[in-house]
């Protein structure tokens, strides 16, 4: 096979705990964003072995370094997506309302060709998450577009655990309309969520007694560690009432660091989420797409922002995870936030979400090297991510990448099958697999 | 803080109680002079410091160095950009108001040839989403139906007015005809190959069926109309009615057709029927067929911009490519957003397209004259033009970037409030007391 | 490689010699053909004697028992050692279609039968007397063949057989050597999907350690659980798991698996385990290769230039496939051959491929048709080579398997020979597809 096949891709299984690949270039000249100081001008960054280490003017290229003249191009922090389905075998486990112990990491899909068409958009992390069929879902995994590399590789090495809830219409219709249990209203995902967590309090005190009576549990296991909180809560929720609802029940179980993800009606309650140090991460502008959503407004952002919530604007979608920048730049037409925190909804504040701030999210000596050369601010429609890097390896390049950037051919493939897809709600990624569940048609899931 | 949102928020004082409930401001309606802007007329060029006079409906005038009479309520926007009202052809505004509830979903009847379904009958003038998406400027669309081979007739409006009659700038614009698609429609297309194939072949053969047996009740009814005397009047079909104008060439067909393959056979089918008028939509490999597209000079409407490439080997912006390389073609370019809620992006699709290789003239033209001039109505909207209706957007910069503002939009001459439930959602909630 | 199930085979042997030999049982004799070997040697002017099902002499110029019928191969038959299929479904039930109708009570707990968690299930008392493929497979070369039921992810035991026909069902030889499982979900229940299947596994091995335990130190109440103690073995390691999977994703999930909760395992179908070659032969992992190959793409009618860079692409990925055992045996894997769902009549398509794209030599193709599997089996000192003592399983052919135009003449299961009468056509009704793994 021709040079289609990159880096450890033809290495097959690496080694768990092998560090991941890590790479060195300086970039002369260009307009530094750096998000949490200074938009810097006709600036150097150099990065060594796959962190900045100098950010400065007149740097000269250490010994083996690859320099990159970036006259005239916008330095932007990799952006960091909190809510992604990208790269994974399957996202729904939909048969149950909790469903836990399940882990994304396990079904990392690592040629997915929207890896590479999200860091075409700039895009360096992702937050894989269950899907939203379940109270509480599965375990996320934070992904590092290191695309050419294995499974293992994208997987962003000592990334906090997160782990997916759900509440409202997708869970009591899946379960309470779908299957006749509980929940089919709001009142039952309350309900779910406190036996849970009560259960997996009675689990933990059993299993100390009695380990080799009480075998380890795989779901309660994760349960009590949310309460321990080892696991950071991202919860799919709509209606300002639900959001109420789950940081009722947070504090009664002393759980802290948890994220809204979609959260239309957080506008409503952003005093409150204010207060509880709950963090939101939204839609720029979607909505109407059901009835949950139907008193939204793209104005979440900006109301947000005000009330001092820490909110991040996602995608949840493989379309618009390749212009979140131009997802953000909606966060200043619609309220007028400031250009620099709509960039942070982007970069920062979705690694505050994911834990992961101290590493990644800006442009600082000693952070990794994640981002991209911008033809222009980033917040222009007009701004093309010409090159970005994943811990200092270039992984996409719109001047010398080729046209067919695909990890594999699937030799049954026909040249003109397409998908022709909607963009927008329509085929909503969250329920993926769910239909697979209910026609009970197939469980093959395609690799290709 | 921008003006406007200031204005708004002033205004969220007078209105907190009722802010949830209706848009009450009425419009301002009469003569107006918009003076000092630069008027991005489209199909005359750019005027620096120019004057639009607004008599009733219509532009009056367009210009410079005039100076206004005291009877017109004079508009400075010094500083501003005045564009035609923006016009979106292909949306389902108007038609459905949540996706996910049945009930609400007015674009999609039962059955698969439905030519006397129309989507005018079915506008709701007090959609939530009509205020949302015209305060960013779009002040027109096509509303279409969607379902079945053949859909009925999408309507082309105003997004203001009190009924359809009133909005309608063409109450049946176009009779839509969905190609059969031979591919899956994403990943929630569970069909078999076989079953994918034999649909595809089902269909195709139902519609060719179909429409000859339309064309034949046409031309006998014609031929009945001509010269009734002597011959027994045939029974009257209602479906088949529908399709008639189509024959006399008075309604367009519109296409929706996404793939290489599909766009060809549809190609065949245009040059099968030269009385008929065509116009593809939605197009997404329409840049591979460029050429032949161009020599049946058949309008497209592109869209959404925004997507992903069909193909897993396909580059990554081809998607944004498409209306470029179709206008480079010589083909007579529009854009859709697809949207119902949020038909407030088409900009923003147009953006993209400029960026990634359309001239930006001709990107804004796909989303002003060419969609005008695809539905025949380029004589009344489309640009601004004296005589044309005034249908104008005022923003402060540039119409395709994403931040900026739409500060005035008119619709058939009316100054319309720029509110809309999203805003007052803003206005409500923007300094709600922290302690209830 | 170690024996993977180590077992009474040798006292297996030795009583079924004995109580047969006691007959007077006339011997049969192959004479004047070429045998093939394992290890790449052949034998010409050959002659195979063997009696009750064992074989008693083989060499050249060797005295012929007066009691012996003679097939006399005039210089031109070839013997080899009969195939022997690493893992098929031949006689089992199909999954049932499950329809919305079928839904469970709870889905969430749909207990171990219908979530497809049955590793204690035995396959031959669900086996279909009259499968046309048992003849078929026969037919095809085939003397001895391991079966398993379909399912989910634990869907049972794999049984080994005696191919005879229509006798098939009954002539077990070897019973329950090990679970068959997959990543595989049950439709519409817990677990459902690939994810939840990996962390069942953790669970059911958490639950097995707990009962093991228990039931050492004789706890009161401790309840038996079929399904946990037939995991036993495996969570032992003295069995491995049968784990079917093709793609590299799924493979490297199952390795990771196997580190995590401690189990051995022979990967079945494999079809795209070329790709982790290097890995599964430092760990010892065997594979029953799958040559249910996709169809070589068509590409002859392309001229356009970027349809011929997809093209290009398309036929490395079909070569890569038909490489795939020749890229593990290259590496060191022990590959042996499972048809795994492939329709009998498909077989000699493939096989012929194996040769002329898969590089594969013809004692590349003894090792992966009868040795290897044998080996994987933990049959290998009664079958897999035509030696003395092992079993008269046998497969005669006018030219050698590289030769295109070979034709099977015989087939010989446990001594009894079944003329083959022309070129298989594969069985007829059997045209199932593949199994949902």
């Amino acid at each position: 096979m021709r040079s289609i096949i990159l880096f450890t891709l033809t290495f097959g299984l690496t080694v768990s705990g092998i560090s991941q690949p890590k790479g060195s270039v300086l970039i002369k000249n260009a307009t530094v964003i750096t998000i949490t100081g200074e938009t810097l001008e006709n600036t150097d960054v150099l990065v060594q072995s796959g962190l900045f280490t100098r950010i400065g003017k007149n740097i000269a290229a250490p010994r083996g370094v690859d320099v990159l003249d970036a006259t005239g191009k916008f330095m932007l922090p990799g952006i960091i997506d909190a809510h992604s389905h990208l790269a994974l075998a399957s996202v729904n486990e939909a048969s149950s309302p909790v469903t836990a112990e399940v882990r994304m990491a396990d079904v990392v899909n690592a040629y997915d060709i929207g890896v590479y068409r999200a860091l075409a958009g700039g895009t360096t992390i992702s937050h894989a998450m269950h899907g939203s069929a379940n109270v509480i879902g599965g375990q996320g995994a934070t992904l590092k577009h290191h695309y050419g590399e294995t499974a293992e590789n994208l997987l962003m090495r000592n990334a906090p655990r997160t782990i997916k809830f759900a509440l409202g219409e997708n869970p009591t219709r899946v379960h309470g309309q779908g299957n006749s249990v509980v929940p089919r209203t709001r009142m039952g995902v309350e309900q779910v969520i406190r036996e849970h967590f009560d259960a997996a309090k009675d689990y933990k005190r059993r299993r100390a007694a009695a380990p080799n009576r009480v075998a380890k549990n795989e779901r309660l296991e994760v349960l009590a560690d949310i309460l321990d909180g080892k696991i950071l809560v991202h919860c799919h929720s709509y209606r300002a009432d639900e959001i109420l609802m789950l940081m009722r029940v947070f504090n009664e179980y002393g759980i802290k660091n948890y994220t809204f993800q979609h959260a239309n009606e957080a506008f409503k309650v952003a005093p409150e989420l204010a207060k509880n140090g709950a963090h939101t991460s939204i839609f720029a502008d979607w909505w109407a797409y059901k009835f949950e959503v139907y008193y939204s407004t793209s104005f979440n952002a900006a109301i947000l922002n005000k009330y001092g919530v820490i909110n991040s604007i996602n995608s949840d979608s493989e379309e618009l995870i390749r212009h979140l920048n131009h997802e953000a730049a909606k966060a200043v037409k619609y309220g007028g936030v400031s250009q620099q925190d709509a960039l942070k909804m982007i970069t920062i504040n979705p690694a505050i979400q994911l834990g992961i701030a101290s590493r990644v999210g800006s442009i600082e000596v000693g952070k990794e090297a994640d981002f991209a050369l911008w033809s222009a601010h980033p917040l222009s429609i007009y701004a093309i991510a010409e090159r970005t890097w994943v811990d200092g390896v270039k992984r996409f390049d719109m001047f010398t990448d080729r046209t067919d950037m695909r990890l594999r051919a699937n030799p049954n493939d026909k040249y003109e099958s397409s998908s022709i897809t909607e963009s927008g709600r329509h085929a909503d990624a969250c329920m993926k697999d769910v239909l697979d569940f209910f026609t009970m048609e197939t469980m093959e899931h395609s690799h290709e | 803080m921008n003006k406007r949102l200031f204005n708004l928020v002033l205004l969220c004082v007078a209105l907190i109680s009722t802010a949830a409930a209706q848009i009450t401001e009425k419009p301002g309606f009469g003569k107006f002079a918009l003076v000092g802007a630069t008027i991005h007329t489209v199909s005359d060029g750019t005027i620096q410091n120019g004057v639009i006079l607004i008599n009733g409906e219509r532009i009056e005038f367009v210009g410079s160095n005039v100076k206004p009479t005291a009877d017109y309520v004079v508009i400075d926007l010094t500083g501003k950009h005045v564009w035609p009202g923006m016009i979106d052809a292909g949306t389902s505004l108007g038609l459905v108001e949540i996706s996910a509830v049945p009930v609400t979903v007015d674009n999609a009847e039962v059955g698969n040839f439905n030519p006397n379904m129309r989507a005018f009958t079915a506008i709701n003038p007090n959609s939530a989403a009509i205020p949302v998406n015209r305060v960013e400027g779009v002040t027109t669309v096509i509303a279409e139906p969607t379902s079945g081979l053949i859909s009925g007739t999408a309507t082309l409006i105003d997004l203001f007015g009190y009924s359809p009659d009133s909005m309608a700038v063409k109450a049946d614009a176009a009779m839509v005809m969905n190609w059969p698609v031979s591919g899956r429609r994403g990943w929630f297309d569970q069909r078999t190959d076989e079953q994918l194939k034999e649909q595809f072949e089902t269909q195709l053969k139902e519609m060719r069926e179909t429409w000859n047996k339309a064309k034949f009740y046409h031309e006998m009814m014609s031929a009945f109309e001509a010269s009734p005397t002597g011959k027994t009047r045939p029974d009257k079909d209602q479906q088949m009615e529908g399709m008639r104008a189509v024959f006399r060439g008075a309604l367009p067909v519109m296409i929706r057709v996404d793939r290489e393959g599909d766009i060809r056979e549809a190609l065949k089918w245009v040059s099968d029927n030269p009385s008929v008028k065509f116009i593809f939509t939605s197009v997404a490999e329409g840049w591979r067929v460029a050429d032949e597209i161009a020599a049946a000079k058949v309008p497209v409407i592109v869209g959404p911009v925004l997507r992903l490439p069909s193909r897993g080997y396909d580059h990554y912006l081809r998607p944004y490519q498409n209306a470029g390389i179709l206008h480079k073609a010589g083909v007579l370019v529009a854009l859709r957003t697809g949207q119902m809620e949020n038909v407030r992006n088409l900009p923003f699709q147009a953006g993209y397209a400029a960026a990634y290789g359309m001239p930006y003239d001709e990107a804004v033209k796909a989303i002003t004259i060419n969609p005008a001039k695809i539905f025949g109505v380029d004589d009344r909207i489309g640009s601004i033009t004296k005589g044309k209706i005034a249908n104008l957007v005022v923003t402060n910069g540039d119409l395709l970037e994403t931040m900026t503002q739409v500060e005035k939009v008119f619709i058939r001459g009316r100054d319309l409030p720029l509110s809309s439930r999203q805003e007052q959602l803003y206005r409500q909630f923007i300094n709600r007391d922290a302690t209830n | 490689m170690k024996l993977l199930i180590s077992g009474s085979a040798a006292l297996f042997l030795a009583g079924l010699v004995s109580t047969l030999s006691a007959q007077a049982v006339p011997a049969q004799a192959i004479t004047r053909a070429t045998l093939h070997r394992a290890d790449g040697s052949t034998l010409t002017n050959a002659t195979v004697v063997w009696r009750n099902g064992i074989v008693e002499a083989v060499g050249s110029n060797i005295p012929i028992p007066f009691d012996a019928r003679v097939t006399d191969g005039g210089d031109s038959l070839h013997v080899y050692p009969g195939f022997i299929d690493g893992l098929s479904t031949w006689g089992t039930p199909e999954i049932p279609r499950i329809s919305p109708a079928d839904r469970v009570e709870r889905p969430a707990e749909p207990g171990y039968e219908r979530a497809g968690i049955q590793p204690e299930r035995s396959v031959h008392p669900m086996l279909r007397k009259d499968a046309a493929e048992y003849s078929a497979a026969r037919n095809n070369g085939f003397t001895l063949v391991a079966i398993a039921p379909q399912g989910f992810m634990l869907p049972g035991q794999v049984s080994v057989f005696h191919l005879h026909g229509d006798r098939t069902a009954t002539s077990i030889y070897r019973r329950d050597i090990a679970p068959k499982a997959s990543l595989a979900g049950a439709r519409g229940v817990y677990p459902s999907t690939p994810m939840a299947v990996l962390s069942r596994y953790r669970q059911l091995f958490n639950d097995a350690t707990v009962l093991k335990a228990q039931q050492t130190a004789n706890a009161a109440n401790v309840g038996r659980d079929a399904v946990l103690e037939a995991l036993f073995p495996v969570m032992e390691k003295k069995t491995p798991f049968f784990f079917v999977a093709d793609d590299r994703e799924d493979i490297a999930r199952i390795l990771r698996l196997s580190d995590e909760i401690g189990f051995r395992f022979v990967l079945v179908s494999g079809r795209d385990a070329a790709f982790h070659a290097a890995e599964l032969a430092k760990r010892n992992v065997p594979v029953l290769a799958s040559i249910d190959f996709s169809a070589k793409p068509d590409t002859s009618n392309i001229t356009e230039p970027e349809k011929m860079e997809w093209a290009a692409r398309q036929l490395e990925a079909w070569s890569a496939q038909v490489r795939n055992i020749r890229t593990l045996m290259n590496a060191g894997v022990t590959v042996g051959f499972a048809s795994n769902g492939l329709k009998p009549a498909d077989f000699r398509k493939n096989l012929d491929l194996l040769v002329s794209d898969g590089a594969l030599t013809d004692a590349d193709l003894v090792k992966l048709l009868s040795a290897n599997t044998s080996t994987i089996l933990g049959t290998s000192t009664v079958a897999g080579e035509v030696r003395v003592g092992r079993l008269a399983d046998m497969v005669v052919t006018t030219k050698p398997l590289t030769d295109k135009s070979f034709k099977i003449l015989h087939t010989v299961t446990a001594g009894e020979i079944t003329e083959i009468k022309s070129t298989p056509a594969g069985a007829t009704g059997a045209n199932r597809g593949r199994i949902p793994q």
